[in-house]
């Protein structure tokens, strides 16, 4: 192979680059037309269709499965219950990693919460394997479930979220409270919340030999294969995992699930292909939440309204087996400038499934505490609550005192602020109604999400024809990854769009690293972006080395690469086309490989944030309590913006998912069963269309030389913050009813008095 | 299925309101919900209708409520006499007391937007108590 020459040839960014081009998705036809192929659509000849039968006891144990008038149902093949699973070549309950979640693999008769799958039915039709399934009639040992955050002794948790510390603490917070001059303590109380992405989890699994091949929606292809790999004892590469659409994931597809695994064992004990879909209703158990949070903020500022200390306790849940803990004080480190900081945990063991990673974990939870408590401060102090949080603008990360690599955030308020119309917002609450006397208020949230980066890889090819292929194992969830992602492909090897193959979305391709933590278009870009570089440096050197090339020789001049050609960087009337540097030098074509991984030169020394602000307009009706948001202005600053038409979807769906959050969502366990009450889309509440109000993304321009070379943060996640808590604070100004405990309710706001 | 309204139904149509307060805006259960028709003459109230949703198990008829409503004069002084004779005897089962508080001012909500005649076109979120008082024409 040739080395990469030590000459410029980075291919330059220009007028009709791909990258910042508001492009239509390119799998946008074929979605609204029905052809894209999501993984239950696989139908393999001969395949079987598998039912979950699932435990309606969330504690105790399976006494009696009637497998016998299961089979007996027309059209059944198998029933797998623990006495004939196929062996596992690692116990399901092993956890060699934080990040190996355990899974109810049918190990035992345990049932360790409602909804854990406890028998497979396969038959040769979706209607035999769920009549089926429900003549198993299980009969239980019921023991008393341990359910909400006082249901169990708590203890203080190793670690929160993906390995967190526990304790942060930093300067000296009970004298900074003592001292100050305005004090506030109050709790705030977020509930279980269920990812539900639109799509089910799905799998269709064929084995031949010991070789597996699945369709199944993966945030992250090579973690599943590994941890499929793992269980069964084969190596990685024996897997095809085929993923090229999800209907969403929001983490909840971010590691291979118990119940895709059980498709996986299904197909094995069978030995045909296997189809295994969860019904709406099993995605409240087996496959993560969002575990429910109360949180303790204890603020104290000076009489000019400088913070003085700021405690954020979490008090939070994971389940009896496995731990995750909703990382919630996370956002307490970063936001507010202030001298004594401290965040704490503590955590209780329930009997639900595992928590687990949910669009924003920890910060949609605690940004709606930490900002709805920064907005009661600032009411105290009586002054406006954009002014408070310019008064306590981090320059630098508070507790590191590392510089921010970037940090637009006083442009997004201002350019927030001015669009939505801030000025002249009356200080004290139920000030302005409208026309129809409707209460109206307003509120104001900052939003914050860390810029992370995976590992990934991704391979580029140039061929004879001039033409390019850029491959990696991305996954699209929605957001548009088979769009920008190609938009960074093709200006990485200075082509169009339109000359580029773009492959991905398969676990035979390099890993593209996770589509999780809102680090997608940054790992997976800058794995491409290496792999183009890569290939144009090779093409640069075969030209530059060859007298017949008009290239020949410009060596530390360096060349440019675009539209399909090489031009001399001091002379561009001098270049040639790929088509011609390979025909001459007789290759088919020329392959690069890149890969991509957080900097640590650069992550040492910077704090790496995108930011952002969001104005929200409540109405309520003073008489019934009902709330509408009326409107949402969100500014972002996050980077470099590939697709702006992209970004503004990821951010409107984010702050949609914030009025969800603060208006709408939450799962109601029962008590008695400890069975979610509301496990289906009528009772658990997301907004519907009519909910949604004018929404306006801004995007406020920021250049972040460290965070990638392509100064990529992410978009995926940010936009929930911020948004709940200017809804909450945005309908204690209209009501002068501040509720802690989310989500805020009719019966919440007329029953804490005149609303 | 088909409805069959009975004629005499028509003096109602031109002050009647349906109400339904709801968590979001379409596809959930009432919170609470009303039903109001009034039948005015002279500018009093000859016979008027309420039923509620939401506090029950099947819609509740306030039947005490609609007696009081007959023969006085529409306005929000009567319609909350009316209010508290329709919930006098209810109770709450469980966690649901607010429930009671809330049919009271559903009801007063719905019979003066009854009482302020039919609209003319349906709003474009129906029965939300979002929709403004109407301005336009009673319908009929």
């Amino acid at each position: 192979m040739v080395e990469t020459p030590q000459t410029g040839i980075v291919p330059q960014r220009r007028h009709g680059a791909s990258i910042g081009q508001p492009l239509t998705r390119r799998d946008g036809l074929l979605k609204v037309t029905g052809q894209a192929r999501y993984a239950a659509d696989n139908h393999p000849p001969r395949m079987l269709h598998a039912a979950l039968a699932v435990s309606s006891i969330a504690r105790g144990r399976v006494t009696f499965l009637d497998v016998a008038a299961a089979k007996a149902h027309a059209g059944v093949i198998e029933v797998m219950t623990p006495a004939n699973r196929p062996p596992l070549a690692l116990d399901p309950d092993a956890k060699l990693d934080p990040f190996m979640f355990r899974l109810d693999l049918l190990q035992n008769d345990r049932v360790r919460y409602a909804g854990q799958p406890i028998a497979v039915v396969i038959a040769e039709t979706l209607e035999a394997a769920t009549e089926a399934a429900a003549l198993l009639s299980p009969r239980y040992e019921a023991e008393p479930p341990r359910i909400g955050l006082d249901g169990d002794d708590s203890f203080i948790p190793p670690a929160i979220g993906p390995g967190y510390p526990t304790e942060v603490r930093h300067g000296d917070v009970e004298a900074g409270l003592a001292t100050a001059e305005h004090r506030i303590e109050a709790i705030y109380e977020t509930p279980t919340q269920y990812h539900n992405a639109m799509e089910p989890h799905a799998i269709v699994a064929t084995w031949d030999g010991d070789r597996l091949s699945v369709d199944t929606p993966s945030q992250g292809l090579a973690w599943a294969q590994a941890r499929i790999a793992g269980l069964f004892g084969i190596p990685p590469e024996n897997i095809l995992i085929r993923s090229p659409f999800l209907g969403g994931g929001f983490g909840s597809k971010g590691m291979i699930s118990g119940p895709q695994v059980l498709g996986i064992l299904a197909a094995r004990l069978v030995e045909r292909t296997v189809k295994l879909v969860l019904r709406r209703e099993q995605m409240y158990g087996p496959v993560g939440h969002r575990g429910p949070t109360r949180q303790t903020l204890r603020l104290g500022a000076d009489r000019q309204g400088a913070l003085t200390a700021i405690h954020h306790h979490v008090r939070t849940a994971t389940s009896s087996f496995d731990d995750f803990f909703e990382p919630s004080v996370q956002v307490s480190h970063t936001l507010y400038a202030s001298p004594a900081i401290a965040t704490t945990a503590e955590a209780v063991r329930l009997d639900t499934g595992t928590p687990l990673f949910m669009r924003a974990p920890g910060e949609a939870s605690g940004s709606i505490a930490l900002e709805s408590a920064i907005d009661e401060m600032a009411h105290r102090v009586g002054i406006d609550p954009l002014e408070f949080r310019l008064r306590n603008y981090a320059e630098v990360e508070p507790i590191s005192g590392k510089p921010f690599s970037s940090k637009a955030l006083r442009e997004c308020y201002a350019q927030g602020a001015a669009r939505f119309g801030w000025e002249g917002r009356p200080l004290a609450p139920r000030q302005m109604r409208d026309e129809n006397g409707l209460l109206v208020g307003w509120g104001l949230g900052t939003a914050t999400f860390p810029a992370i980066m995976f590992q990934g890889q991704a391979r580029a090819v140039v061929r004879r024809d001039g033409t390019g292929l850029v491959e990696l194992g991305a996954q699209d969830m929605g957001q548009g990854a088979w769009t920008a992602l190609a938009q960074i492909a093709a200006d990485s090897l200075g082509l169009e769009l339109d000359q580029l193959e773009f492959r991905s979305g398969s676990s035979d391709l390099p890993d593209a690293g996770i589509a999780g933590g809102s680090s997608h278009t940054a790992t997976a870009g800058m794995a491409i972006h290496g792999a183009g570089v890569d290939v144009i440096a090779k093409l640069a050197e075969l030209a530059m080395a060859d007298e017949r090339s008009p290239l020949f020789g410009a060596n530390n001049a360096g060349v440019l690469a675009r539209g399909g050609r090489l031009t001399r960087r001091d002379d561009e009337s001098r270049g040639e086309s790929y088509a011609d540097i390979l025909a001459r030098a007789g290759f088919a074509e020329i392959e690069g490989r890149g890969s991509a991984g957080g900097d640590p030169f650069a992550q040492k020394p910077y704090a790496m944030y995108a930011h952002g602000a969001v104005f929200a307009e409540v109405k309520v009706d003073p008489e019934l309590g009902q709330i509408r948001t009326t409107r949402l202005v969100g500014a972002f600053a996050a980077g470099t913006i590939i697709n702006p038409r992209l970004v503004r979807s990821q951010y409107y769906g984010g702050m949609i998912w914030g009025v969800s959050f603060a208006l709408h969502e939450r799962a109601v366990l029962d008590p008695r069963s400890g069975r979610v009450m509301n496990a289906n889309l009528a009772e658990y509440h997301v907004p519907v269309n009519a909910d949604v109000p004018s929404l306006e993304a801004i995007l406020v321009e920021e250049a972040d030389p460290y965070v990638n070379a392509l100064g990529i943060k992410g978009v995926g996640e940010i936009g929930v913050t911020g948004t709940a808590g200017a809804i909450a604070s945005a309908v204690w100004h209209a009501t002068g009813v501040r509720i802690r405990r989310f989500p805020i309710t009719v019966e919440q706001l007329i029953g804490a008095g005149p609303a | 299925m088909a409805v069959r309204l009975p004629g005499a139904a028509t003096r109602f149509a031109t002050h009647a309101r349906y109400l339904k307060l709801r968590e979001r805006t379409s596809y959930a259960f009432a919170v609470v919900s009303a039903a109001a028709c009034l039948h005015i003459e002279d500018e009093v109230i000859a016979e008027a209708r309420l039923a509620f949703g939401g506090v029950a198990a099947k819609p509740w008829r306030a039947r005490a409520a609609e007696a009081a409503l007959a023969g006085v004069r529409p306005n929000v002084e009567g319609f909350r006499r009316a209010a508290e004779a329709a919930l006098a005897e209810a109770r709450p089962s469980g966690d649901n007391a607010l429930k009671i508080e809330l049919a009271r001012r559903i009801a007063v909500r719905a019979l003066a937007l009854a009482a302020a005649g039919t609209p003319d076109h349906v709003p474009a979120l129906p029965a939300s108590p979002f929709a403004p008082i109407p301005g336009g024409a009673p319908h009929g």
